[in-house]
Parts: C-alpha cells; structure tokens; sequence
C-alpha cells in the first residue's frame, strides 16, 4: 500500500522543547550542553570538525535525553520535538563560531589591500582568532556571487526563456523572493531551510496557480529568476551553513531536493554569462556596461568618501605608483574603472571579487558580531541556557507576529476572492507556514 | 533509569528500502510525464501532488516481503542548466535517462549524460534508458527517428537497463521501475536504514559542489561534453 508523504504529525514547538528542558529530571542535559557550548568556543575548530564535533555532541545529547523522566515516555514525534529543539538550541548558541559571515575576520587579513594576489584566507595568521579555510571561502563566495547578482539584476523572464509573468504571478514572485529573503533572519539551520521551502512551494503555487507545467524544466528557471530578484545576503555562506549543521536525516526528500536546487542555482549564477541567456550580443553588452557603470560610480563615491581619511591617501598613492601612466583626471579614472570592471567579467570569479573587496570590507564589518563567547562562560546559574533561550523564543515570537500580518496582507493580495477571515485562519492553523498557507489557499480558491 | 524503548522496526521478515532516483534528459523528450505516469497509474485514488511533479516518491511492491520506496529528482532539461545536474545525480542510487525515439538527436544527449552519471556519479549507480513515445511509433512508423535495435546495442554494451516507454499508454512505465528496483540493493539497503546509508552518508559532503576541494563533481561535469 502506498505511504503517504508524512505530514509532520506535530507542528515543532520550540516553546515546549525549552519547557522540557527546565524540568529538574532535564538537568543533567542542561549541564552537558553548557559545558559544551563553553568547550567549543575555546577553540577554533576546523569546519569538518565543527561539523564532526557538533554532530557527535546531539547525537549524544539525545541519548541522554533520552534518559530524563520528561522525555522518557513521550510519544516519538514528541521526542523528535525534543531534539529539533536541541538542534536549534545548539546552532542558535553556536551560530557566531559556525555561520560563516558571522565569525568576526582574522586580524591582519590583507583586506584593504584587496588587489594582493593571494587568497585572504591564506594570507590571514593560521593560529590567531578570526575566519580562515572554507568559513573564509564562503565570505569570498558571497561577495562574488554578491557582484554577480549586482551586474546581472536586469535579467527578466524572456532571457531565461520563462513566459511572461502576469500580475498576480508577480504576487506569487514577490512573496517567493520575502521568503527567501528570510533566510538572514533565522540562525537555527531547522529555520533557514524552512525559508527555502516556502520559497520553493510559493513557486510551485505559482505554477499550480498558472496550470502550468510543474516540472523543474519550469521550476529551476524560475528559481534563479527569484534569486537573482531577491539578491538573498551571503547565499552561498547560508546554504553552506545548512548542508553542514542541518541534522542529515532531516536533509532528506523534499527539503534536500530544494536545497539541491538552490545550491545548483548557486553555480548556476556563479558561471553565469552571456551562453546562458536568450538575448542579443548587443543587448547583453548594453545591460552590463549599464550595470557594471553603475557599481562603478557607486564604487567611486565610496572611493571619495574615504580619501578623506589619511590613512586611504597612502593607498591611493600607492596606486597611483603602480599605475604611472594614469591621468588624475577624474573622468579618466571612471573610464577606466569600467573598462577595468568588463574585463574582469571575462575572468574567473575570485578576481571579481577581489576588485570588490574594498566595498566588501566595509559591510562586513557591520556583521561583526560582539563575540559572547567570553562573555557565556562566565555564565554561571544553573538555568542560563534555557533563560537565554527562552529570551530567542519570545523574540522570535515577536517575529513571527509581524510575519503573520505580512503573510495574510500578501496572501489576500493574491486571492482577493478569499475572505479576510479565512486567509487569518488558514495562516494560523498552517503555524504561519507560506508554503503550506498558499497550499490551502489555492485549495480553496 | 531506563531509557526510552527503541521505536520503530517492520515486522520481522519484510524488507524496505528506500532510494534515490534522478531523472535525466532533454526537455520535451517526456521525462515528467513518464514518472507522472509511475506515480499515477499505481494507484487510481492518486492525490495530486502539492509540490508538483519535480519531486516525486512511488512505493513498489516487489513481493509480499519487499518494499521499495523511490524518491524521485526531476532534473531541467534545458542545455543551458546542464551545470546544474551534478548537485541532482548526487549521491543517487539509480538514474533514468530519456530520450525521445522520434527524435535523433535526443539519444546523442541521452549518451553524454550516461557518460557523465558514469564518470561523476554514484560508482554504483544503476542506470536505465528510456526511449519514450513509443505510442507515436507505434501509431505510425514513419515517426521513428531511432531504431530498437541500436539503442539497445548501445545500452547493452554501456551496461544500462534498456526500455522502450510510453508515457501515454503506460506501455514498460512500470516494466521500467520494477527492473531498476530489482537491481538495488535492497537488502543492503534495508539492514542499514535506507538510502542515506546505501548512498554513503552526508548528502554532497561539507563542502558546497566540491569547487575548491578536488573540483571534480561540478567542475569536470561543467566542463564535460557539450556535443
């Protein structure tokens, strides 16, 4: 007989999982894990050791809970609660040491100097703190894919050869786009992939919704297409962060067949050029001088922005020196900044994005993030990680107030047939849940 | 204290194994409507899918003891997406690859994903081919663009299970299924839980697409045959 495509009995609770773990018979589970988020962060670990390490640790974890008088009995989908919350717990702790953008950079990384021939990771001490290997390759990863969004933001439907999104698809788009785009909002892997999810059915809605084909000859288009509309922060840093920390088990089926496509939409964009677009030498070169002009002149203002502090003077000599033959002339300089920007285009990716590097710089300081690790082990009361975790659960309560308007708003723009009181109800039962929300809604359509 | 009992666990003597199968050819060779079809035609009270026919799963009987569960992965078919297919293949234990027996040049594109799944893929990795809309032939001859015989010779000697479908009669759709299935190691599989195992733990690893390590998934397949 045929198994029907398990629907999560039980709609995961964090709220509840927190509850559990303040139960006296949970304590020893809450020792274990604070000593543990205390351990990790005395070190810097590789990332297939965080990988290996964190794993291990729920893996562990979970036969301990296992043990404790408030999960001993409960049902299976209850204990599986349990553990999903343990993930999150975990990764929610651990997210400035494991999500790539988010790890402050290595002191002394050539970044200013972004021209330099070497890798930054390379270049950065290998013993002190800071970002380094493959965490330091995503940051890398992000700014050239970040560019490559950037030089190609006037892509549109007829060069990807999808038909002609008429207004109410532009809805279904758009909600698609905020979905994905709430994956920077999230830390715990469990959420961010539930961002890829929803984003990924409000595209098959929208396919649903045309009576279109729903085959991923239709339905990988139209992701990029979301993609390179939504231009998601730190893409490739996220969708690592996923395949890395995301218990495996639940990386299967339909979760993994969207994370899989998101991840070759990700090469995809890396490679794109002119070979993957249905469009016109001429009409390609006009979009991308128009774009690569633009970042340019952005650029610039940056550039102008900074000469005012001294420190920026001596580069810019520096750079005048290696280029002896440039003419001051301010004119001139943008020429060549553009020629400069097209030819790069034709390179690989890594040079792009040392170009950029200097724009790059500046924004990734606004991620550094205070580092609490100092800070939580001094810690010391029995209940501190339920406390702080009960403060994350009623933020992302707060959160999830404001998305529930947002989502019905959106949700009664696109069926305007529907009730308002319907589109409320339907959200709240399907948990806020988009992809599910847009479901019912077309059911009831 | 005790620990909570292990859950789970089939009735002794049966076996269940679940797999991963992707889904290769041009577009418009019938690769959707092909596993529509599978899915479909197994049972009349088919619920349409809310996540549309990218993502697929189809339980087969084999016997009254043996389960197998495909979770099918539908690729886009598009020449200009071809870079995109090695992060589908991953870690899949079975492929079929489409062509469209009216149309030439859809085998040469089925061949080179044969030999891109039998370079980059699963180094067990059970391949079918598929010449579909067998109905067209069938109705009029004259449509036949590739003979039975010489798509056979060459699944015979590249080692593929080899069917001519039909996607609108149904005609082998099933036939097709059941032979990959039988191919599987389903004992293997079922002993150490499914397709996770079976396809060798951590799906595509640490690192996203290989690009720096070895480079050889995305890499070789991105630069591999554009014929």
């Amino acid at each position: 007989p045929p198994e029907p495509e398990p629907e999560p009995t039980l709609p995961f609770d964090f709220h509840r999982f927190l509850g559990q773990l303040r139960h006296r018979t949970a304590d020893p589970v809450a020792r274990f894990l604070r000593s543990f988020i205390s351990e990790f962060g005395k070190k810097q670990w590789m990332v297939h050791e965080q990988v290996k390490i964190i794993s291990d640790f729920l893996e562990f974890i979970s036969t301990k809970m296992a043990q404790c008088e408030v999960w001993r009995t409960v049902s299976e989908a209850e204990f599986d609660n349990a553990r999903e919350g343990m993930e999150k717990l975990v990764m929610n702790r651990l997210y400035s040491q494991t999500f790539s953008p988010a790890i402050p950079s290595a002191p002394g990384s050539p970044r200013k100097s972004g021209k330099s021939g070497r890798s930054q990771a390379d270049a950065a001490n290998p013993f002190g703190p800071g970002r380094r290997g493959q965490h330091q390759e995503d940051v890398e990863r992000d700014e050239v894919i970040a560019q490559k969004m950037r030089i190609y933001g006037w892509i549109s439907e007829e060069h990807l050869d999808i038909k002609p999104i008429e207004e109410k698809g532009r809805k279904f788009m758009g909600l698609a786009q905020q979905e994905l785009l709430k994956i920077n909002t999230y830390r715990a892997p469990r959420d961010k992939v539930i961002c890829v999810l929803n984003c990924c059915k409000v595209i098959f809605g929208f396919l649903k919704n045309a009576k279109a084909d729903q085959s991923a000859d239709a339905f990988v288009p139209l992701l990029i297409y979301t993609v390179l509309r939504a231009r998601p922060e730190h893409l490739v840093s996220n969708v690592q962060y996923i395949w890395r920390f995301r218990n495996q088990d639940k990386l299967g089926g339909e979760a993994g067949y969207y994370l899989s496509s998101l991840m070759g939409v990700v090469t995809f964009i890396e490679n794109l050029d002119r070979t993957n677009l249905t469009i016109s030498d001429e009409e390609f070169e006009r979009h991308v001088e128009q774009a690569v002009s633009a970042i340019a002149e952005k650029n610039k203002e940056q550039d102008y922005e900074e000469r005012l502090s001294p420190r920026r003077n001596v580069s810019q000599r520096l750079s005048e020196k290696a280029q002896p033959s440039a003419l001051s002339d301010d004119d001139d300089d943008d020429t060549d900044a553009v020629t400069g920007l097209l030819r790069t285009i034709q390179k690989p990716l890594s040079s792009i994005g040392r170009i950029f590097s200097d724009d790059a710089a500046a924004h990734s300081n606004s991620l550094r993030l205070a580092q609490p690790t100092q800070r939580s082990q001094q810690r010391q009361t029995e209940d501190a990680a339920a406390r702080q975790a009960s403060a994350e659960a009623a933020e992302a309560q707060r959160v999830r107030a404001r998305e529930h308007q947002v989502v019905v708003e959106t949700l009664q723009s696109m069926f305007p047939n529907l009730d308002k009181d319907v589109i409320e109800d339907v959200t709240r039962a399907q948990e806020g849940n988009v992809g599910r929300a847009v479901d019912a809604c077309l059911a009831l359509s | 204290m005790a620990s909570r009992p292990q859950q789970g666990g089939r009735p002794s003597g049966t076996r269940f194994a679940q797999f991963k199968l992707v889904l290769l050819g041009e577009s418009a060779v019938g690769k959707s409507s092909l596993v529509l079809r599978f899915v479909k035609d197994q049972f009349d009270d088919y619920r349409e899918s809310t996540i549309g026919a990218a993502f697929l799963t189809q339980t087969i009987a084999l016997d009254d003891q043996t389960t197998v569960k495909f979770e099918i992965w539908d690729t886009a078919g598009q020449e200009r997406y071809k870079s995109l297919a090695p992060m589908y293949y991953r870690n899949a234990n079975c492929a079929v690859v489409v062509y469209d027996i009216t149309q030439a040049a859809s085998l040469d594109k089925a061949k080179s994903w044969v030999k891109e799944l039998q370079r980059q893929a699963n180094e067990n990795i059970i391949i079918a081919l598929a010449g579909n809309k067998l109905d067209l032939a069938e109705s009029d001859p004259s449509k036949r663009a590739i003979e039975k015989a010489d798509a056979e010779a060459y699944a015979r000697e590249a080692g593929l299970l080899f069917f001519e479908t039909s996607a609108k009669t149904s005609e082998n759709v099933k036939e097709l299924f059941t032979a990959i299935a039988k191919k599987l190691p389903i004992e293997q599989a079922s002993q150490r839980g499914g397709m996770r195992s079976a396809a060798g733990g951590r799906p595509g690893g640490v690192d996203l697409g290989n690009r720096q390590a070895g480079g050889q998934t995305t890499a070789g397949a991105a630069g591999g045959c554009n014929c």
